[in-house]
């Protein structure tokens, strides 16, 4: 089943955002 | 959201295609986390940011939302990312889709108000094009605050 490709670091997704020229989506969640 | 919204394919699809995404645990002390935490400062959980490819803030929300609604929002905030760059024509694309995509969303009358200022950008400012798409809002959604905010222009028919 296909999955949400989740990054980890903030600089990763930044960098990722300018490459891809694609919005970052930030989910902070409570685990619980 | 884990357990309803996110599995659902549509969802995946749409954010894997659209958007780079990056997942938080508001509990942890790890200086990857902290970074997030106290750059965007979300005050509840869940806590979504959405920022374009520069690192403007779109758009900010908290708490669950269920697929249909999510999804409209997502396409809502592809419709900001467009017109912050003056893309009018895709950023019009993407508001009608979040109109449209489940009209009971909370989002849709937003996005129409926004579908509104989109067309009139990419029609060359015209007036007429505007109080066309702000009359649906009166017809859709009239106890909205978004119709409200459009009402000033006098969309009415004779108006």
């Amino acid at each position: 089943m296909a999955a949400i490709r989740w990054l980890n670091t903030l600089k990763e997704a930044k960098e990722e955002a300018v490459s891809a020229q694609k919005p970052i989506f930030i989910d902070v969640y409570d685990p619980g | 959201m884990g357990a309803v919204t996110y599995p659902q394919p549509e969802v995946v699809q749409m954010l894997n295609e659209n958007f780079i995404c990056l997942r938080v645990n508001e509990r942890s002390t790890s200086p990857e986390a902290v970074e997030v935490l106290r750059a965007y400062r979300l005050l509840w959980t869940p806590g979504f940011v959405f920022l374009d490819h520069h690192g403007n803030e779109l758009r900010r929300f908290v708490g669950y939302l269920p697929p249909a609604y999510f999804l409209a929002e997502l396409n809502f905030v592809l419709g900001m990312a467009e017109m912050l760059h003056a893309r009018n024509a895709e950023s019009f694309v993407h508001f009608r889709a979040a109109a449209d995509h489940d009209p009971k969303a909370p989002v849709a009358p937003e996005a129409l108000y926004w579908a509104g200022i989109a067309a009139f950008r990419r029609d060359g400012r015209k007036i007429d094009v505007i109080k066309r798409h702000w009359e649906e809002i009166r017809a859709r959604y009239p106890e909205s605050t978004w119709w409200t905010r459009a009402e000033v222009f006098d969309v009415t028919p004779n108006g």
